[in-house]
């Protein structure tokens, strides 16, 4: 049997680091005691037996031994928290009120907002049942006193609801009026009982919106019966107001009167680009989000006038909460890593090993800040791995067997992600309740962004590194989050820089890094398919994310709700860079064009290719030999994902098609925004637009690009020991990149047309 | 909110055209003529709960059938009973059971 991946799972608290870094290794063991650890350099992470193989260089460190294992639980699900209790009443009169958009009302036990402790069973929670009746719980210690009104809330309606104690009568009231009544529905639902009481839970138990405080785990403290859906404006008074006043205190938290005694009036609408929560009430009480619930979101006045939530921040004054939200597992630190001095940039992974148990951790080395130590740098597309971490598409995707057109089997890996939903999901899945994933954390295992037998993105990209490695190149690593902070400075510091296979999710600022070095003299080599694709956001407020919306087009696995396409990390409008003026042509000289997952194929090259300015890219390479007509994914070299070039999408002028793909097939799918009207021809048969190019273009101050526009080119460079015409023509460009003699353009910027 | 309803897929396989089925054994991974991409995709949208998927048993050596259960955090019925050294004959053998499923008839080449 081969070794369990699952038994001991980690991540690392930054995923680049230089040598002399402190690298922090947080690992969870369910079942080993003790693990033998050591470290490893990565040339190639993928074990398929028909390909080069698993190549992993030690890289040994004063921490390689064995260590002792332990557990470390996750505490996933989303909700504010405010730790400032001070001035609560302890069992007096107490209200809550709140609007709220339910998104799964039915099936568990929710939270929508209280100051409750469920071990000790004490304090007050405006719940949702698992019928999806609205419940206000009061808990005095071992008794338990609740009502609840007979309706159950509709699902994805904004509801007020309201809650109150009267200490004086020992009365509760609880219930719900719906904001668009529909008919044949009651608008309303109340309930009362006399005789409650209730008790303030034990001290440091906080106020929390979408869940409550649950039984601690291994020590730590957690919460429970986490809320799906939206809430805005929640208020708390030390008053029993009844509803009517309470709604109008919820709307308008300045018209309470002192006896009605607001303790808080929570603000959503401001700070939606960090954590921070405002109470506009008069203790200011100001909370924090925990685990990304979705910010930015449209609230209950929203009415379509904007899309923009910076534009009229009162029309977003909502939060939506999800109980499978997840930013940061918190674990404490098992081993911390001074990176050793002599490690040489690469991709690289802890390894933890146990009798019938191995697990990997990836991270990688950079080198020394402000330095290079080779003339190449190869951009691991850290944003697309982390956008695809932890996919659970194979379990809750109904359109998944379609688009692979197989079965494509399920892994350990991904069965244990299926059974943990705390390890959190990636920007293809959706919530529990239905809504789409915005934000991807590497803050947390991540079982497909290492080595192992996910076969997209990490493990294709590290077939340019057995192939920079077996070429004899010598290289360093970088990644998306270097550059997304460093910027151009980053990338000036090389003649060459490689981007993978697949580097498909790009914030601003990497966009704006790639292209002032390519319009710098920089030489760009992008080796893959569906790059520079969707636009995504970084925040210094929440370390270790990205954004992404998935916007009205593009291919999807789900689609954004009206509204709420901006990213709330940056207030820009999300979705396709195509969507926001910027095709990956402009940059790249291609641009998506195509999935083809049933099979791969080749290129065959252009009269233009033929060219004495073009002959470097093909020495070696016959006139009419096809171009990878072999290949690890699907047997060819164009496959999976695919681009095309396109003047009317901002290929530049003197950009020129050197090859493009032939026989593509049935296979090759038109993406979404390739075409405005429904036709019987989005078809690889049929549509022209159905294919990959091969581009290159000079740039400014002698710089120049070449794309390749495929995903499947990466992994045919090491057919046959690396010796390929796929594997040629790479060697030739980069060679030439090299070379500092500059590129000069056409005469007159045009090219020269065969 | 856009949700896919398996519901949606309505072509109907029609038992008497056993020649797709042998198409398909002769040539799992197609490309495949137009009506049997009707077949495929028909059987490829069944419902997530039950639905027949593969399940790596050893890395790259062997496989297994499952059952999907449909419900988040709850494991697919495995059936160890049969184990697949290739993965051509697993997408046989859930074509097989899945012309079953929608067809009522079992898929008998003999």
């Amino acid at each position: 049997m081969a070794d369990s991946t699952t038994r001991i799972l980690g991540y690392v608290d930054r995923l680049s680091v230089a040598p002399g870094d402190r690298l922090e290794l947080k690992l969870s063991c369910a079942d080993v005691e003790r693990y033998r650890l050591d470290f490893v350099r990565i040339v190639c992470g993928d074990p398929d037996p028909r390909g080069p193989g698993l190549d992993l260089v030690p890289a040994p460190s004063p921490l390689d031994g064995e260590h002792r294992g332990r557990f470390q639980p996750i505490d996933a699900g989303s909700y504010v928290r405010f730790d400032d209790t001070a001035g609560l009443p302890d069992g007096g009169s107490v209200a809550a009120g709140a609007f709220i958009w339910p998104t799964a009302p039915v099936g568990r036990r929710e939270t929508v907002l209280g100051w409750w402790s469920e071990p000790d069973a004490s304090g007050f929670a405006l719940e949702i049942d698992k019928e999806g009746r609205l419940r206000f719980r009061l808990g005095a210690g071992g008794r338990v006193f609740d009502a609840t009104p007979a309706s159950v809330l509709l699902e994805r309606r904004w509801h007020f609801v309201a809650a109150s104690f009267a200490g004086e009568t020992g009365t509760i009231r609880v219930g719900w009026t719906l904001l668009d009544p529909c008919a044949g529905f009651p608008v309303d639902s109340w309930a009362a009982r006399e005789g409650a009481a209730w008790r303030a839970p034990p001290p440091g138990t906080p106020i929390l919106v979408g869940a409550h405080s649950a039984r601690p785990s291994h020590g730590r403290w957690m919460s429970g019966a986490n809320y799906n859906g939206k809430v805005e404006s929640p208020v708390l008074a030390g008053s029993a107001p009844d509803p009517s006043r309470l709604r109008a205190i919820t709307e308008r938290p300045a018209a309470a009167s002192q006896e009605e005694r607001l303790l808080a009036a929570w603000d959503f609408s401001s700070g939606i680009e960090g954590t921070v929560v405002a109470d506009r009430g008069p203790g200011a009480r100001h909370g924090h989000t925990v685990n990304l619930p979705a910010r930015g979101v449209t609230g209950r006045t929203w009415d379509g006038s904007v899309a923009d939530w910076r534009l009229a921040p009162d029309q977003y004054g909502a939060i939506h909460f999800h109980e499978d939200d997840l930013h940061d597992c918190r674990w404490t630190t098992d081993i911390a890593l001074e990176v050793p001095a002599d490690w040489r940039s690469g991709f690289y992974a802890a390894r933890m090993r146990a009798p019938g148990a191995a697990g990997y951790v990836a991270f990688f080395v950079r080198p020394p800040r402000g330095e290079a130590n080779a003339p190449i740098a190869l951009v691991a597309s850290t944003a697309t791995y982390l956008s695809y971490a932890n996919t659970h598409i194979k379990f809750d995707s109904l359109n998944t067997e379609n688009l692979y057109e197989s079965l494509t089997p399920i892994s350990e890996d991904e069965l244990y992600l299926n059974e943990h939903r705390e390890l959190g999901l990636s920007h293809y899945d959706t919530h529990a309740d239905g809504s789409g994933v915005f934000y991807a954390s590497r803050l947390r295992p991540m079982l497909n962004f290492r080595p192992g037998l996910y076969t997209f993105n990490y493990l294709n990209d590290t077939h340019v590194v057995a192939w920079l490695a077996a070429r004899g190149f010598d290289f360093d690593v970088v990644t998306d989050e270097d550059l997304h902070a460093e910027g151009e400075d980053l990338l000036s510091r090389y003649r060459v820089v490689i981007t993978g296979s697949h580097p498909e999710y790009t914030s601003t600022r990497m966009w704006d890094a790639f292209d002032a070095y390519q319009r710098s003299g920089g030489r760009h080599m992008y080796l893959g398919g569906n790059g520079f694709y969707w636009r995504i956001a970084f925040s210094d407020e929440h370390p270790g994310v990205i954004e992404n919306r998935r916007g009205i087009t593009g291919v999807r696995t789900w689609e954004g709700e009206p509204g709420e396409h901006h990213l709330s990390f940056t207030g820009e409008p999300g979705g396709l860079w195509r969507s926001n003026g910027r095709p990956p042509q402009r940059l790249v000289g291609v641009g998506f064009s195509s999935t083809i997952f049933n099979r791969s194929t080749h290129y065959r090259r252009t009269a233009a290719s033929r060219l004495p300015r073009y002959a470097f890219v093909f020495e070696g390479v016959g006139d009419d030999e096809p171009i990878g007509d072999f290949g690890l994914r699907g047997g060819g070299a164009v496959g999976m994902e695919i681009d095309r070039w396109d003047p009317a999408l901002g290929a530049p002028p003197n950009s020129v098609v050197l090859a493009s793909s032939e026989d593509i097939g049935i296979g090759g799918l038109l993406s979404v925004e390739e075409f405005v009207t429904t036709t019987r021809a989005l078809d690889g048969v049929q549509n022209g637009r159905v294919r990959a190019d091969m581009v290159f273009f000079e740039t400014p101050e002698g710089g120049a690009v070449w794309s390749t526009g495929s995903i499947a080119w990466a992994t045919s460079l090491a057919i046959n020991g690396f010796e390929n015409n796929v594997s040629r023509i790479t060697e030739n460009v980069l060679r030439r990149f090299l070379d500092p003699n500059p590129f000069d353009p056409p005469d007159g910027g045009l090219p020269e047309r065969a | 909110m856009h949700v896919y309803d398996p519901a949606d897929s309505v072509y109907r396989i029609d038992p008497a055209r056993t020649d797709l089925a042998r198409e398909f054994r002769a040539n799992v991974r197609g490309p495949h003529g137009e009506e049997l991409r009707r077949v495929l995709h028909r059987m490829r949208t069944t419902p997530l709960r039950a639905r027949w998927c593969a399940i790596v048993r050893e890395p790259f050596e062997s496989w297994v059938i499952g059952r999907l259960s449909g419900v988040r955090g709850e494991p697919p019925e495995v059936f160890e009973d049969r184990v697949f050294t290739d993965l051509d004959e697993v997408e046989w053998e859930v074509f097989r059971r899945r012309w079953k499923q929608l067809t009522g008839e079992e898929l008998d080449l003999e």
